[in-house]
């Protein structure tokens, strides 16, 4: 079943990437280029998912990460990231990401890892 | 064996004053004012440095050394440098003809002089006696500078073994003749130097071998990264690690011109990092990641930079977990000028705290040359020494 995603990243070729990648599986309800914008486009379109970059200007991903899930607990935040350190990570996950795809992406991984959150989510 | 930053600025002063004697022997042999350009102290492989001779097609005449300190001294120049050194030496002779036995023998003598003086340097440092033994001349093309040449008995069999190495660039006032001026001691005479030079708070030099190996892992890292992303395969051509003066740094890169991003990196260590395409190369990225999308400018640049986030994380992210911290990274900043331009402003940021600098520097490239990403990082000198000290109980 298509979901409603909220693309979040500074690059806009990444945002454009995502798209492509998702398109005729889910559907992009809207972009965000920092955290400030995604927090207050995620108020104003309750998407199912929200793919999130880590780091971006003005606001970062895990800072825009940990203020939805504490306006809304039940929201489903992916972290796209480049960075694999394990520290990070563990930052990601305690600001209450749901789950993580690093890039260079793969379809196939991006694909399972939004069916992942959803299907926690239910 | 142990090194420590204040052992490698002693050794990069004395490189630098051997090589400055160097320069001075050219000078008054040929009359052509010469001046040191660039002093390196350089950690890499055997590898790294034959593929720099072959890829530049370099032409030298290897010098060993034994007594007081073992080794070798190389002395290196493009055919086109030879040939005007040889023009100079010996006015009205085929200077052409480079690789004939009199222009070898007159490059010989040049670099019998040259070499002397700077090993007398070390000498007179370390008050000691070393002797040095006749030069062999290596055509271009020929045997790489570090291969086993009698009867100097340098010996460095394994390729991927770490070797330090003092490089010295020098040009002719006009810039018409251009040398690379190579010491390579041997470990024990590394050990030698460290101990004339009283360091206390040395760090054994398998910290900085293993932080080196972090380099490689990175570029690594990186090279899969770019081929899962594009397409292209890629494999890392060189990987090293150099101690420099901070105002060496922009000598040490290209004058053409480069594309790619700029960002800092803030933990332990704390820095600078420049990926960097050649325009070709910056062309290909972008067509490969966006067909069809020639003429959206701005989405090409912003594939550039998005390529260059991940090569950094690919870089930084092993360094990272090797050190059980956290490297925060900045967003991407698009550069677009010679390369030189692009990295003096970070050196000049970091010259506000040090004069010298660790400068990391790896190649990608196509087995085809047609595609080349150059990575440079610079690294906070204070804060990649706590680094090193992090890796020292490991080593």
């Amino acid at each position: 079943m298509a979901s409603k995603v909220l693309v979040v990243d500074d690059s806009a070729f990444m945002r454009n990437l995502l798209k492509q990648l998702l398109e005729g599986e889910h559907e992009v309800v809207g972009e965000a280029e920092n955290g400030v914008e995604a927090v207050e486009l995620y108020r104003e379109l309750d998407p199912d998912v929200v793919t999130m970059d880590v780091v971006m200007p003005i606001r970062n991903g895990i800072e825009a990460t940990s203020e939805i899930k504490t306006e809304d607990p039940g929201a489903s935040v992916i972290m796209c990231t480049s960075v694999g350190q394990e520290e990070k990570m563990r930052e990601a996950v305690e600001a209450g990401a749901d789950g993580y795809i690093t890039k260079p992406f793969q379809k196939p991984n991006v694909l399972q890892a939004i069916a992942d959150v959803i299907q926690a989510e239910a | 064996m142990n090194l420590d930053v204040r052992s490698l600025r002693t050794f990069s002063r004395l490189a630098h004053s051997g090589a400055e004697k160097a320069a001075g022997s050219l000078t008054t042999l040929v009359g052509i004012d010469t001046y040191v350009n660039v002093t390196k102290v350089e950690l890499g492989t055997k590898a790294d440095v034959e593929s720099e001779f072959s890829e530049r097609d370099l032409v030298s005449v290897n010098i060993g050394f034994n007594g007081g300190l073992d080794g070798r001294t190389v002395l290196a120049f493009s055919p086109e440098s030879a040939e005007r050194l040889v023009e100079s030496l010996m006015p009205g002779i085929d200077a052409t003809d480079a690789d004939g036995e009199l222009a070898a023998s007159s490059l010989k003598e040049v670099a019998n002089i040259m070499l002397g003086g700077f090993i007398d340097g070390w000498a007179d440092y370390l008050d000691t006696s070393i002797d040095i033994t006749t030069p062999t001349y290596v055509a271009e093309g020929g045997d790489g500078p570090l291969e086993d040449v009698d009867p100097d008995g340098f010996e460095h069999e394994d390729e991927t073994e770490r070797i330090l190495v003092f490089r010295n660039q020098l040009e002719a006032a006009d810039d018409a003749i251009g040398f690379d001026l190579y010491m390579i001691p041997s470990p024990e005479s590394i050990q030698t130097i460290v101990e004339a030079s009283g360091d206390d708070g040395a760090l054994p030099v398998e910290s900085f071998a293993a932080f080196s190996e972090m380099i490689s892992d990175g570029a690594a890292q990186a090279s899969d990264d770019i081929s899962a992303m594009t397409g292209i395969e890629t494999d890392v051509e060189v990987s090293r690690l150099s101690f420099v003066p901070i105002e060496g740094v922009p000598m040490s890169l290209t004058d053409a011109v480069r594309r790619g991003v700029v960002l800092e990196f803030m933990g332990t260590p704390s820095g600078y990092i420049a990926i960097l395409f050649d325009e070709p190369s910056a062309e290909n990225i972008a067509s490969s990641l966006l067909p069809g999308m020639e003429d959206d400018e701005a989405m090409r640049q912003s594939a550039i930079q998005e390529i260059g986030n991940i090569v950094t994380s690919g870089f930084l992210d092993g360094w990272a977990n090797a050190l059980e911290t956290t490297i925060e990274i900045s967003p991407p900043k698009h550069v677009h000028d010679i390369g030189s331009a692009i990295v003096d402003p970070l050196a000049t940021d970091l010259a506000q705290s040090q004069e010298y600098a660790f400068l990391i520097d790896s190649t990608i490239r196509t087995d085809d040359d047609e595609f080349t990403c150059d990575i440079y990082a610079l690294p906070d000198e204070a804060e990649l020494r706590k680094a090193l000290e992090q890796l020292a109980p490991a080593a």
